[in-house]
């Protein structure tokens, strides 16, 4: 036995000639480790190298397309999300053309949104809490808390904000308007402190907490606006509070339709946070506790003050959207100030997927869907068809970000029949190199032998290895 | 004494559609499938309970649409995605919030305020209703009310005594041990209890509309459907406390009509926030005395897919 490989070894390579690694057969990407041979690592040489060392020519099989499962990718989430996003609005478009006149209605939605200046300007005013309450689901997302009452948080921000417009009535002007943004963002705050400290302290879970707040929040701004700041020509039970002082009106932009001046702020905060959360530490720790709250721990970070801070920031953005809405756009406390903003935040926030740019992009898409939608309620579509629409965007994106795992690559694979050959031949060698190990060697041919035996040997046990694993992906 | 036996049974045909929900969210979550959409499915089962019944003019038969109807609309929005594609669970959960919002708004955009409450559903206990207090309070309850409360007596039994429960609390601890060890079918179990979950969801919405509200209205859920997730924390995932809790936050949720009816000086919209705030106040509390004793941990893979369970 001993003699019978020393000797195809001699036809073959040459005595102690080293071996590619295994691992380098068929994965360009790996080097061989240690064996002083640079190995070609092209399709053909590996199919070379197989037969040189096993006699085996078929182990390596042609190119073939395969599904392979590995890592989530953004980029291809994301192409898969602007996927779903077009599925979505196509079943719309076809909902729409089964139900009303579809050339009506568009004419009417590009006077309303991007055809006209005015247009142009009720378009912001759809977009601009939008971008708002969907980083109020983002920034604790990247904690992996929901904060699912961002539309509580915005009524919120806009009752203390009212509230201070009517208490500092007197001011007037640009001091005003900062007293009633900063009173916002603590009335959101303050609606979202009972589930962070809960979160926080007692795990106490966040969805149900901020959901129920939010649930509240609206008697709440129902007492004050039927009791001490009832409108009070409104007649016959509508809900509307009196107008806030008009010196607290958000001035528009000295632009041809008067965009609102609002959607500047909006586009500012979204910015200041994707700068802030990229490159500050309160980013990185946000990530950090994003990929797991255990590691945190580990690490030292701060968890619960990261939590609070996070949710507490949230409400605050929340409740900003709320006031600009206040002051730019109604000018008094309704029911009717938010179009479901804190709800659709959260679609806009899981379409976008922690990055501020996808904020900008999924808001004014949510937004464009919110100005179909309403042109549409007009001809007799129900309004809550909106909701409809970001349920199966938010189910199309998380089978998205599923679907992104896999990649279809065309890749040399090991057919079933050659792993087999492959195992056997590898078995042998195995084998081989024990039989060696256990003859009593003197010679230095036989040493060499040996030598060579055990390199095959570990070679073709590694080769065992990465057959079974290949058949066993397949 | 009148009053307190009229709000006594309010607050117990408050809690019913809870608890049907509730258990039905425990079963999901036993099997380590956390369904955050409740509200939708209710939404759902009570906008096409109240649908049928209308057309049929028989709740029996409202009552059994809205909960298969239920049963299929969380299978194909919640089950598919979660249970087929193993994706995370909290946005279908959403998903099924959402578009149950919307579709139950169309289901029943002609049927809003149609009185369906019927009496004939109505079933008097023997033997109690001789009894003079338990006659108002016990004795006399739309059949739904009991079976509400039969069903998580018999998931209890279900859990403690069976050996089909037992692999269902294996699957909810350790899917891959269960498919491995146990020769379980994980997702064929799983798709199952999600369809079970879905049916008692709508069940729970259709007795909602069909039975306690006696109409549909787009707020006729009116958050219930969070409160009944809330049901299954206080619970702590032992089935019995689901009673108890259902009844508890039922009992919020009537305060409302109760202090309209005893003139209490408190705004309306203030006791419209009661429940809300009650079930937050609740569950901090219970959560503060389950850190202390050490307690009330879920099944260890709630939450999680067979693939990440891996």
């Amino acid at each position: 036995m001993l003699r019978k490989s020393k000797g195809r070894e001699k036809d073959d390579k040459g005595v102690g000639g080293s071996y590619p690694d295994i691992a380098t057969i068929g994965n360009p990407n790996l080097h061989g480790s240690g064996t002083g041979n640079v190995v070609n690592n092209t399709d053909r040489n590996s199919v070379k190298d197989c037969k040189k060392l096993f006699g085996i020519g078929i182990a390596v099989d042609c190119k073939q397309w395969r599904l392979i499962a590995g890592e989530e990718s953004q980029t291809r989430s994301l192409v898969f999300r602007v996927v779903s996003l077009c599925i979505v609005i196509t079943i719309a478009a076809l909902y729409l053309v089964l139900t009303v006149n579809i050339p009506d209605v568009l004419g009417q939605v590009l006077d309303q949104s991007f055809g006209t200046a005015a247009g142009l300007s009720e378009f912001a005013i759809l977009a601009t809490p939008l971008f708002l309450t969907a980083l109020a689901v983002s920034v604790p997302l990247r904690l992996g808390l929901w904060n699912v009452g961002g539309e509580g948080q915005f009524f919120a921000g806009a009752w203390l904000a009212s509230g201070v417009a009517f208490g500092l009535s007197h001011m007037t002007g640009g001091l005003l308007i900062v007293f009633m943004l900063m009173a916002g963002a603590v009335g959101g705050g303050l609606c979202v402190a009972i589930p962070a400290l809960a979160k926080a302290y007692l795990n106490v879970n966040e969805i149900i907490t901020s959901l129920m707040l939010d649930l509240a929040i609206v008697y709440w701004v129902d007492y004050w606006i039927s009791g001490p700041w009832h409108y009070n020509l409104s007649q016959g039970g509508v809900l509307e509070s009196r107008f806030i002082p008009a010196g607290s009106w958000l001035p528009a932009l000295p632009i041809d339709g008067g965009i609102d001046s609002g959607l500047l702020l909006s586009l500012g905060i979204v910015m200041v946070f994707g700068v802030a959360l990229k490159y500050t530490k309160i980013g990185y720790t946000s990530r950090m506790a994003g990929s797991g709250l255990g590691l945190c721990r580990y690490a030292g970070m701060p968890i619960r003050k990261a939590v609070i801070t996070a949710m507490l920031v949230a409400g605050g953005l929340a409740g900003i959207a709320g006031t600009l809405q206040l002051i730019a756009v109604s000018h008094q406390l309704t029911p009717a100030l938010s179009n479901n903003t804190g709800y659709l935040g959260i679609a806009v926030a899981v379409l976008a997927g922690s990055s501020a740019l996808g904020i900008l992009i999924m808001g004014i898409a949510v937004a464009a869907v919110l100005a179909v939608g309403q042109v549409a309620q007009i001809y007799g579509v129900p309004a809550e068809g909106v909701f409809v629409l970001m349920g199966l965007l938010l189910l199309l994106s998380v089978l998205a970000t599923v679907l992104s795992r896999y990649r279809l690559i065309r890749r040399i694979g090991i057919s079933g029949q050659g792993a087999e050959k492959i195992r056997e031949r590898g078995r042998s060698l195995i084998s081989l190199g024990k039989d060696i190990n256990e003859h009593e060697v003197g010679h230095d041919a036989e040493a060499r032998a040996v030598r060579d035996a055990e390199g095959r040997s570990q070679v073709a046990s590694r080769m065992v290895g990465k057959a079974e694993q290949v058949s066993g992906n397949e | 004494m009148h009053l307190f036996e009229v709000y006594f049974a309010a607050a117990v045909l408050a809690g019913t559609p809870l608890m049907l929900a509730g258990t039905g969210e425990l079963l999901g979550e036993m099997l380590g499938m956390l369904n955050i959409g409740v509200e939708g499915l209710m939404l759902i089962g009570a906008s096409s309970a109240v649908v049928v019944t209308v057309k049929s003019q028989s709740p029996e038969m409202g009552l059994l649409a809205g909960s298969l109807i239920g049963g299929l609309y969380l299978l194909v929005f919640y089950g598919i995605p979660v249970v087929g594609f193993g994706t995370e669970q909290v946005l279908p959960g959403f998903a099924v919030w959402f578009i149950g919002l919307g579709l139950s708004q169309g289901i029943g955009a002609h049927y809003e305020d149609i009185a369906v409450r019927s009496k004939s559903t109505i079933v008097t206990l023997p033997l109690l209703d001789r009894v003079p207090v338990l006659k108002e309070i016990v004795a006399s309850y739309p059949w739904p009310v009991y079976l509400a409360v039969i069903l998580p007596i018999v998931v209890w039994w279900f859990f403690a005594m069976t050996r089909h429960g037992r692999n269902m609390r294996a699957i909810g601890e350790d899917p891959v041990a269960a498919a491995a060890g146990g020769g379980i079918n994980v997702r064929g179990w799983r798709s199952l209890y999600v369809f079970i979950n879905g049916c008692l969801g709508g069940f729970g919405g259709a007795v909602l509309a069909v039975i306690v509200l006696g109409e549909w209205g787009p707020d006729a859920v009116a958050g219930r459907g969070f409160i009944a997730l809330a049901v299954v924390l206080f619970s702590a995932w032992r089935p019995l406390r689901i009673i108890a809790g259902s009844y508890i936050f039922g009992l919020l949720l009537i305060l409302v009509s109760l202090g309209g009816a005893l003139a209490w000086p408190i705004p309306s919209a203030f006791l419209s926030m009661v429940p809300y705030m009650g079930v937050i106040g609740i569950l901090v509390l219970w959560a503060y005395l389950s850190h202390q004793r050490g307690i009330g941990y879920g099944p260890a893979a709630l939450g999680m897919s067979l693939e990440e369970s891996k």
